[in-house]
């Protein structure tokens, strides 16, 4: 301590036996300034590789154009839903991010600039009124919701700190209209308000993973084209149209027209456009019924095909008076009366099969009560109560019963692919089929196929033939109750049926809803005329994409049925 | 007078003791630094992952069955719908590919029933025809905005 310090004076020099306890002391602090020293050495030597090393040299963290820290997590919410996807993986609806505009005026640095940008990259919006906006005293002001990538990337390049973005989800669908009815729509708060979205909103919201349906987009396009074009072509009110497979009841197109567009849905909900009338509407089907019956009598009665009844004389019961629509006016053969639709052999028919039989086998079909179905839309079918003679009457030919296209479709399935009852459904199942109750016998299947080939290469329905891919069906004409009245101006024109038809894997159904002759059609509406053509052209564009081999020189089916036929009935 | 003496085992206790202290720093700076990258990776997945979304939706959107049925007929003048009668069981059945040897141009196998002048034709008219409506189609689909806006609900 030789050196002057100015402190010298105040130092104490003890002296003693405590002296030495003073040096170790000393030296113990002289060790903690040095480590501490080190510490912040090696703190320098962090900062210096932090900010002109790292910061410098290394740019891969802090690159322009990183996402902010709050788009991505935490936002996982409630508006976020799964993808419903086709059965080939093709989106139906999605959910993708989108960021909204809003302001902050009070951080705006320059509002004339600013309005200026925004206009430009808006064309849509008035200059005095973004202005306004943007000069106003409140904290928070919408500019635009939902942006595309590319107006985001432009008003980024505004630099303006007071334009602040918000994301959300928002429910696309790319398909637009095509399945609309079946795909449904959400609301702008993510909530499912019709069809799948709305009947699986839980599992939507919860999972992650897509939604696959049973619908195969390519076969609606075709199914919706050419519903849409016979309903065109003869001025109808609407139209359905359903393709399912007979096997595994996988509907794979189902159209209902009018439908909407999912994105701007009607907020009219009793609107034509937003009934669906596939699941919902309740028709009375007409002469598709006597499938059912005919049917029933081959499977509980076992009469041969070549029992007669006679059609001359109009059925008279209750006040009724049933009448042929093309009166044969003779005994016809059970091929006959299925052919020329004749509603007087059915009658009898139904009388041989007895009202509890009918009902009963019209139950095991599903006609009777309300379908069960994977999305809400489902309505109960209109069976009269309490069911008479009359009833059983009306009913063998689809008069003064109602129920769904889905159903008749379904109910038909059944009677095709072999006496196998199916559940019709929309969402894609890990095993396909679900269902085995056997309704009817292979034998009786065999016979309705026969009969319903019979249809399409001698009968009604003859319009609906395609070369290569035989089909077969029923088509049913119905005047339609109004008010308690059959109105004969108004009618409903269904085609039901399957192909190819010796081996049933596809049914199909069109209806369409009060159509009105067309310059072609000779003044006829009947289904024969409007939805036969219609499946026809349908059969012929679907059978490639379902991978279907045409066979030219088939055996028709119907063949063997001929010999109950007489020329007069042949036509 | 006591002198103060660094034992060894002080010097070896205060050595560790700086060893591990600049060792804990070191470490939670790398863990730092890697925690920071690392949710910028993951940010970047989720963006990226919109993105894909976003593609995706854009692609099936474009390959609408109705649009593309609209361009085929549009460009597609002698690729026409197959009918049932089209599709052959027996391969052989379609004739040998012929040489036009006037104009070197080697057509696809024509089918069976067409009379030959009449494909050939078509072959020559399309050609040049195709070459501008692709130049158009290109044109006014790529613009993504005019895509993106569409989705969101005016259909074209």
């Amino acid at each position: 301590m030789s050196r002057k310090s100015p402190f010298s004076r105040l130092t104490i020099r003890i002296m003693g036996e405590k002296s030495g306890n003073l040096d170790l002391v000393r030296g113990r602090i002289v060790l903690l300034v040095m480590m501490f020293l080190f510490f912040y050495g090696a703190v320098m030597v962090r900062v210096v590789d932090a900010t002109i090393i790292q910061g410098l040299f290394d740019e891969t963290e802090g690159y322009i154009g990183a996402p902010q820290a709050d788009a991505g997590e935490g936002d996982h919410d409630s508006k976020f839903r799964a993808d419903i996807v086709d059965r080939n993986g093709v989106l139906l609806a999605t959910s993708l991010k989108t960021a909204s505009l809003h302001a902050d005026p009070k951080i705006i640095l320059n509002p004339v600039d600013t309005a200026k940008g925004l206009v430009k990259i808006f064309p849509d919006m008035i200059y005095g009124e973004v202005l306004k906006k943007l000069q106003s005293e409140k904290r928070f002001v919408w500019i635009k919701r939902n942006l595309t990538p590319g107006e985001q990337k432009k008003i980024l390049e505004i630099g303006e700190p007071g334009l602040v973005f918000d994301y959300d989800y928002r429910r696309f669908y790319p398909q637009g209209d095509l399945a609309s009815h079946v795909v449904g729509y959400s609301n702008i708060d993510g909530k499912g308000q019709a069809g799948i979205e709305r009947s699986f909103d839980n599992l939507l919201k919860a999972s992650d993973r897509p939604l696959q349906l049973t619908l195969d987009i390519r076969l609606q396009h075709i199914l919706r084209r050419e519903v849409y074009e016979a309903m065109k072509s003869f001025t109808a009110k609407a139209g359905v149209g359903i393709l399912m497979d007979v096997h595994t009841g996988e509907v794979l197109a189902a159209t209902s027209l009018p439908d909407f567009n999912p994105h701007t849905p009607s907020a009219d909900a009793s609107s034509p456009e937003m009934f669906n009338r596939l699941t919902l509407g309740m028709y009375e089907l007409g002469s598709t019924f006597k499938i059912f019956t005919t049917a029933a009598l081959l499977e509980k009665k076992n009469f041969p095909l070549s029992r007669k009844y006679d059609t001359t004389e109009p059925v008279r019961m209750a006040g009724h008076t049933i009448h042929d629509y093309h009166p044969e006016k003779r005994p016809l053969s059970i091929p006959e009366i299925f052919m020329v639709s004749s509603n007087i052999g059915t009658v009898h028919m139904a009388q041989d099969l007895g009202t509890d039989s009918m009902k009963k086998f019209y139950d095991d079909l599903g006609l009777m009560s309300k379908m069960t179905l994977d999305i809400d839309e489902v309505g109960s079918p209109i069976i009269p109560s309490p069911w008479r003679e009359i009833n059983t009457l009306t009913a063998s030919y689809g008069h003064g019963i109602a129920v769904s296209p889905m159903q008749l479709v379904t109910a038909t399935s059944a009677i095709v692919n072999g006496g196998i009852k199916v559940n019709a459904h929309f969402v894609k199942q890990e095993n396909e089929p679900i269902a085995s109750t056997r309704v009817i016998s292979q034998q009786t299947s065999l016979k309705m196929r026969q009969l319903m080939r019979l249809v399409v290469s001698h009968g009604t329905a003859r319009k609906a033939d395609v070369d290569g891919y035989e089909i077969g069906g029923k088509t049913g004409t119905a005047q339609k109750n109004v008010h308690g009245r059959y109105d004969a101006g108004k009618r409903i024109a269904t085609f039901v049926g399957a192909f190819p038809i010796d081996d049933p894997k596809y049914a199909i159904l069109v209806m369409v809803d009060e159509p009105n002759p067309n310059s072609k059609s000779y003044g006829y509406a009947t289904a024969g005329w409007v939805a036969a053509p219609a499946v026809s052209k349908i059969v012929s564009s679907v059978g490639s994409i379902l991978g279907m081999k045409p066979d030219m020189d088939a055996v028709d089916i119907s063949d063997p049925l001929m010999q109950f036929v007489s020329e007069k009935g042949g036509e | 007078m006591k002198r103060f003496v660094l034992r060894l085992s002080t010097m070896v206790a205060i050595l560790m003791a700086v060893l591990s202290g600049v060792s804990l720093f070191w470490v939670s700076q790398q863990v730092q630094m890697l925690e920071r990258k690392q949710r910028v990776i993951k940010q970047q997945v989720v963006s990226e992952q919109e993105g894909i979304r976003v593609l995706e939706a854009e692609w099936d959107y474009l390959n609408r069955p109705d649009r593309l049925e609209r361009l085929a007929k549009r460009y597609l003048h002698s690729m026409e719908r197959i009918e049932p009668e089209d599709i052959l069981k027996n391969a052989n059945v379609v004739p040998e590919r012929q040489v036009n040897e006037e104009l070197g141009i080697v057509p696809a196998a024509y089918p069976v029933s067409k009379p030959k002048n009449l494909a050939q034709k078509r072959v020559l008219r399309d050609t040049p025809e195709v070459k501008i409506s692709e130049a158009k189609s290109s044109g006014s689909t790529n613009d993504f905005q005019s895509v993106l806006s569409q989705i969101g609900g005016v259909d074209e």
